[in-house]
């Protein structure tokens, strides 16, 4: 099968690149050939031949060769990767296009698209597609963000309607979003596709060890900490200050920051402020090894993240694969992972699990949104003074990932999903903004008509011209 | 000058106390456009024609005739040769020649006078147009405040407070709502799994009930 696979790819930081790279190639052993397309204003590109893809071959090209590729050597399959980030914007207009399989990192995709439009004054544009994806919301609501004054509205207003309407199959990561998504599109095929990352074989004990003498971190520590990019939606700050709150309830508690900080959140004076200079580090940048190696470090892992744009958080599904008690806030699309309520150290209500056989079978720890504050430091005391406790959460944590997030697992749903994909007929894109799918060719008539030249032959070629 | 011409250092063009005294009651906005609106109509009437400037200019058109006519009293009707002597030999004739001086020393004058006048009406008019344009400059400059940094950030402030407060109700409700859907569901399935098999125990007791039944037949008979 020969697969254009549309993603960020690294040195891009962003998880999905990161998934990408890991992916392909395991795809590409396993028959198939696959181009990867990507945003050549961010990357630095080889110049390839004309050839068509070849089974077991990855090359990675630009995106504007995919057009003629594609009409030269037809692909049966278009994989778009989406995500709610500015690192998308390139596929966006090939996502409209070329009915595929795109796979939801994210499926609140509100300030991906008014980045794409808005931004770049294509207000108009904006409000015709909000307007066509929210029906039921009043058009002015468009105006916050033609204000640039969206931020938390965006959250409300997923934006994802032109996704699901022009795949043939839509797959997302998170379960969650799967069910929501069939609630909402009865009529459009969706699956799950597992999210596989994480350390399968990494010797957590030795490695953190490793890690704790590297940074000076007492070996009998109890260790919180908080990965990836440490921003506002994080509540890195509210973690420092429950921190500091926890501290004479947990004797030599430590707190490891791994990750580049948001400068607005002032986090070195918060710490400074509050005398954790001592029991606090930070790792600010770190690659993939060191970054599993510092959460091997870490006996709980924060990952806070909220709001949310309904994705599955990749430090999260790595702090499982460690066998790492985490704690995380409980959202609706989340709700299917097994997890304990801090204030009653049982399963969260309502549920049908309610023996304390469930309550063992706990994989996380899961915070109230209403009730964070108090949550949060009722969880960082327990985890940190109980040992038992962490390590059955640990166990769980590391059997739910063995189950649903290894890279094989993965792999495997997407064979299975790319099959199905290309059996489902290609949606028509009836009734869409027209800036959705706009006419291909009108530049080269507009250029055609300025220049004054006689355009006969090329209006003869343009004439019905359309792709695919 | 007439009264009625605005002069350019018209105390409202300045931040005079009305101005302070009214900007006590006003926002920014509402004194700026106030000030527009004055120098608007100050502009206007700076742009009329000036009476000053006219009487000026009809009295100057008036020296010149009056100039013209002692020059040529006949109004330069042709005459013939001895006609053309005896109109020099007039002109060189001594009160002939004060009278011109007078009248031309007095026109100069009058010409002198009604182009200050012209110059000050000019200079009227374009201080009125640079007070017009500081007017329309500090709209602008209030317009683009009313969605600019410092007036948006409160409001970005609230609405993101409004909308965070509400929306983490709705992912906690929501959170609810699937866990509850998800026990319904499971309720649902065990309902109709306990239905069966009652029915199924139904069916059984009764067959158990016919076999006990007949066992107990014989004997009665």
């Amino acid at each position: 099968m020969r697969l254009a696979w549309f993603s960020p790819w690294p040195p891009q930081r962003s998880g999905v690149a990161g998934r990408s790279a890991e992916l392909v190639p395991i795809l590409a052993a396993r028959g198939y050939a696959i181009d990867v397309f990507v945003d050549a204003s961010r990357l630095k590109l080889p110049q390839l031949g004309d050839e068509p893809p070849e089974p077991g071959r990855v090359r990675v090209m630009t995106a504007h060769d995919f057009v003629w590729r594609h009409r030269r050597y037809p692909y049966d399959l278009p994989v778009y990767q989406i995500g709610n980030s500015h690192l998308h914007r390139f596929a966006w207009a090939y996502l409209f296009r070329y009915p595929g399989l795109p796979v939801l990192h994210d499926a609140r995709l509100h300030h991906a698209r008014a980045e794409a439009l808005v931004t770049r004054g294509r207000v108009r544009d904006y409000r015709a597609e909000f307007a066509w994806n929210h029906p039921d919301v009043p058009p002015a609501a468009a105006e916050f963000a033609a204000l640039g004054l969206g931020d938390i509205l965006y959250y409300q207003w997923p934006m994802i309607r032109g996704v699901v309407e022009s795949a043939r199959l839509l797959a997302a990561h998170s379960r969650g979003v799967v069910s929501w998504l069939t609630r909402q599109f009865p009529d459009r095929p969706i699956e799950h596709i597992a999210l596989g990352e994480g350390a399968a074989n990494l010797d957590g004990a030795a490695a953190g060890a490793a890690f704790r003498a590297a940074h000076r971190i007492p070996p009998d520590a109890v260790v919180y900490g908080v990965h990836g990019g440490l921003t506002a939606e994080k509540h890195v700050r509210e973690v420092v200050a429950a921190f500091a709150d926890i501290r004479p309830a947990v004797p030599g508690a430590h707190l490891l920051l791994v990750g580049a900080a948001d400068p607005w959140l002032d986090l070195e004076d918060q710490i400074a402020s509050l005398g954790l200079n001592a029991a606090v580090s930070r790792i600010v940048t770190a690659d993939d090894e060191t970054f599993d190696r510092s959460m091997a470090a870490c006996d709980i892992t924060l990952n806070l993240r909220w709001p949310t744009a309904l994705e599955t958080s990749g430090p999260w599904v790595r702090s499982l694969a460690m066998g790492r008690a985490t704690v995380i806030i409980d959202t609706a699309h989340q709700a299917h992972v097994p997890s304990l309520d801090p204030r009653t150290w049982r399963r969260h209500a309502p549920s049908s699990a309610v023996t304390e056989e469930d309550d063992r079978r706990g994989v996380t720890v899961a915070l109230d949104l209403h009730d964070r504050q108090f949550s949060l430091r009722l969880a960082m005391t327990r985890l940190g003074t109980d040992a038992a406790l962490r390590d059955a959460i640990g166990s769980e944590a590391r059997r739910w990932w063995e189950r649903e997030h290894t890279v094989e697992r993965m792999a495997a749903d997407y064979e299975r999903a790319m099959a199905r994909a290309v059996r489902e007929p290609a949606p028509t894109g009836a009734g869409w903004p027209s800036h959705m799918r706009p006419d291909p060719a009108a530049h080269t008539r507009a250029l055609v008509e300025a220049s004054r030249v006689d355009g006969g032959l090329i209006a003869d070629r343009l004439a019905g011209f359309d792709f695919p | 000058m007439s009264s009625d011409v605005v002069k350019y250092h018209y105390a409202s063009m300045a931040d005079d106390p009305s101005d302070v005294a009214a900007g006590r009651g006003e926002s920014e906005r509402e004194h700026n456009e106030r000030r527009y609106v004055a120098a608007l109509t100050a502009m206007d009437i700076a742009a009329e024609p000036s009476p000053t400037v006219a009487a000026s200019l009809a009295a100057a058109a008036q020296d010149i005739a009056r100039l013209n006519a002692i020059w040529q009293p006949d109004g330069g009707v042709s005459r013939g040769l001895f006609g053309r002597i005896a109109a020099e030999l007039g002109r060189l004739m001594p009160w002939r020649r004060r009278r011109l001086l007078g009248a031309l020393i007095a026109a100069v004058n009058r010409n002198a006078d009604a182009t200050r006048t012209l110059a000050d009406a000019t200079q009227n008019f374009q201080s009125h147009v640079i007070w017009y344009a500081q007017a329309i400059t500090a709209i602008a400059i209030s317009r683009r405040g009313q969605i600019g940094p410092h007036d948006i950030e409160p409001l970005h402030k609230a609405i993101n407070a409004l909308g965070t407060d509400w929306l983490s109700r709705w992912e906690s409700l929501t959170a609810r709502e699937v866990r509850s859907d998800t026990r319904m569901d499971a309720l649902t399935r065990a309902y109709e799994e306990l239905k069966a098999q009652t029915a199924l125990a139904e069916a059984r007791a009764a067959v158990l009930k016919q076999a006990i039944d007949a066992l107990h037949a014989p004997e009665d008979l």
